[in-house]
């Protein structure tokens, strides 16, 4: 049974639908990742899945409950804010400790996994430290350990490398995945940045005003685009539009205009006439004319 | 840094003079070794003596110290709570209503709630009165600063309390009113310093029975301005001085306007 289901949610501002009907499922232990331009709805959803927005129409369930009742505070679900929304006014140790607090650990006990998250994210030494002292890239994995401390059933990541340079996004993004696999928790990964969601993700939902275009593992997220906008969004490919010419086991001949022939490795085809996304790297161009055609 | 042109330079000089030259006149007299502010003579605490031995003035002090506290108390409390709804709601209408007294003529104040003690209220004027004359005109003061405390910070954190398991009064108790506490004690001295130092409402609304620093040396300068006034102004003036500066110590954007 999936961990997370939602059911056809819809979430209108006024006049203007921000998330519409949309449905997917997330599985225990899974990475999943919502991808879309900025304003199409990511964070929407998932203020709506930790609790501090209600969909105005369809249902979220976690494990098989539906939430519409439960208030944000007693969701198994944390956040990790695209701000790192840090509590300035406490240490490291003590941000981490807020958690298990709150769910009344016991002391010994919230001192053991204090100490055991920050190891894990490599932060031991900085625990007597204020938010304030600390680097970006340190209030982020602060950020992390909050929100795993207390084995969330799922974790919410709301753009969280977004505010990083380029080499501790790099550095972050392998982490993120090594966490994952240690702790055992699902992630629910927010992102406009599709090579991060291709590196990290066990499966994609790549999303458009409000509606999620496809749903699939990177793989084919990348090589088999189901619409024109999925693959003008992955990106580094050429759109051209073609002819289908002939149509053989596990492969197409296409004309496209101005290029001459092309062989895809696709089967189906509806219709006799498309969009053929390029990507460079998977291009051969051929001097001679292709044997039959 | 830009250097400033002389003529600014003058121009701020003139207006500063302007605005300490009258204190320091007094302060420089409370320690002058002459029953008259004319020329100085030398140097004497003879007038803070006589401060201290003066029965009346002891009388006073007590009032307005036990004024100021009382009602900067409630309006810190008060002025705390509607900051805060005025930041999370943000409805149209209560900060006009909250800081308006802020801005109307202490004699309007004064006028109307002398009216409405004495006709609606049928109150006999004294402490009471002034107190919560004194409540009413301090609540805006610190709802301003509270709010603009609250404005600055990252809406998130009290997200990511509530996120991390906190009901809304832990969210409170544990992150809201520390982070507010600098906002809230800077109110509070703010208003003890506007309380310590009211004459208008004061004035209309103690009554007969009761006096307090600012009434006190008001009536004894309808007769002449003695030394023991300085003497008195000079330690007012430095409560003042105190209480300002630790509310600016407290809250930064405090001193950068409030609202
Ligand atoms: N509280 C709100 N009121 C009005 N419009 C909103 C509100 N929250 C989000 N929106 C709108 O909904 C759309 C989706 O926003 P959001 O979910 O934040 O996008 P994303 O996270 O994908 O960038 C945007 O057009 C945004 O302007
Ligand atoms: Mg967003």
């Amino acid at each position: 049974m999936a961990l997370l289901e939602i059911i056809g949610i819809t979430r209108r501002f006024g006049d203007f639908e921000a998330v519409k009907n949309v449905s997917f499922a997330v599985e225990s232990g899974e990475f999943f990742t919502l991808l879309g331009p900025s304003g199409c709805g990511k964070t929407t959803i998932l203020r709506m899945v930790a609790g501090f927005d209600l969909p105005d129409g369809g249902r979220i369930l976690l494990d098989e409950r539906d939430l519409a009742a439960t208030p944000a505070e007693k969701r198994p679900i944390h956040t990790v804010f695209q701000s790192y929304a840090l509590f300035p006014h406490l240490t490291v140790g003590q941000n981490v400790a807020f958690p298990l607090r709150m769910a009344k650990v016991a002391e010994a006990e919230l001192k053991r996994r204090v100490g055991e998250t920050l190891e894990q994210v490599h932060l031991a030494e900085l625990a007597e430290h204020y938010p304030h002292e600390i680097s970006g890239g340190q209030k982020q994995r602060v950020a992390l350990a909050r929100g795993l401390v207390n084995k969330p059933r799922l974790l919410l990541l709301d753009e969280p490398l977004g505010a990083l340079d380029l080499k501790l996004r790099e550095e972050m993004q392998l982490e993120l995945i090594k966490l994952q696999r240690e702790v055992g928790v699902t992630f629910m990964f927010v992102t406009h940045a599709q090579p991060e969601a291709l590196a990290l993700s066990h499966r994609i939902a790549v999303m458009n005003q409000g509606r999620i275009e496809q749903l699939d593992v990177p793989s084919k997220i990348y090589g088999f685009p189901t619409n024109r906008f999925v693959a003008d969004f992955i990106g580094n490919c050429n759109l051209l539009e073609v002819r289908v010419v002939e149509r053989r086991d596990g492969e197409l001949r296409l004309e496209a205009a101005g290029l001459g022939k092309v062989v895809a490795p696709a089967s189906e085809a509806v219709g006799d006439r498309g969009v053929l996304a390029l990507r460079p790297e998977q291009v051969r161009i051929f001097a001679a004319p292709l044997e039959g055609g | 840094m830009r250097r400033l042109p002389v003529w600014l330079k003058l121009a701020a000089g003139f207006t500063f003079a302007f605005l300490y030259l009258p204190l320091l006149v007094v302060v420089v007299y409370s320690f002058n070794d002459s029953r008259l502010n004319a020329e100085w003579v030398g140097f004497t605490l003879d007038w803070y003596r006589a401060l201290f031995a003066d029965e009346e003035m002891q009388l006073a002090a007590r009032n307005s110290l036990f004024i100021a506290l009382v009602s900067s108390l409630c309006a810190t409390f008060l002025g705390t709570l509607a900051g805060l709804a005025i930041h999370r709601y943000n409805p149209r209408w209560l900060p006009l209503l909250v800081i308006t007294p802020v801005a109307m003529p202490e004699i309007l104040l004064g006028v109307s709630l002398l009216v409405f003690f004495i006709q609606v209220l049928h109150l006999t004027l004294g402490l009471l009165s002034v107190v919560l004359a004194h409540i009413s005109f301090s609540i805006g003061f610190v709802a301003i600063i509270v709010r603009a405390r609250l404005a600055g910070m990252d809406e998130g954190i009290f997200e990511a309390a509530r996120d991390l398991g906190a009901s809304p009064w832990a969210t409170f108790r544990l992150v809201t009113f520390p982070l507010i506490l600098p906002a809230v004690v800077a109110g509070f001295l703010m208003a003890f310093t506007l309380s310590i130092d009211d004459f208008v409402i004061t004035f209309f609304t103690a009554g007969v029975g009761v006096s307090t620093l600012p009434l006190q040396i008001y009536s004894m300068i309808k007769i002449a301005v003695t030394p023991e006034v300085n003497a008195v102004s000079t330690l007012l003036m430095l409560l003042t001085l105190v209480l300002v500066i630790a509310a600016s110590r407290m809250d930064k954007s405090f001193m950068k306007g409030g609202a």
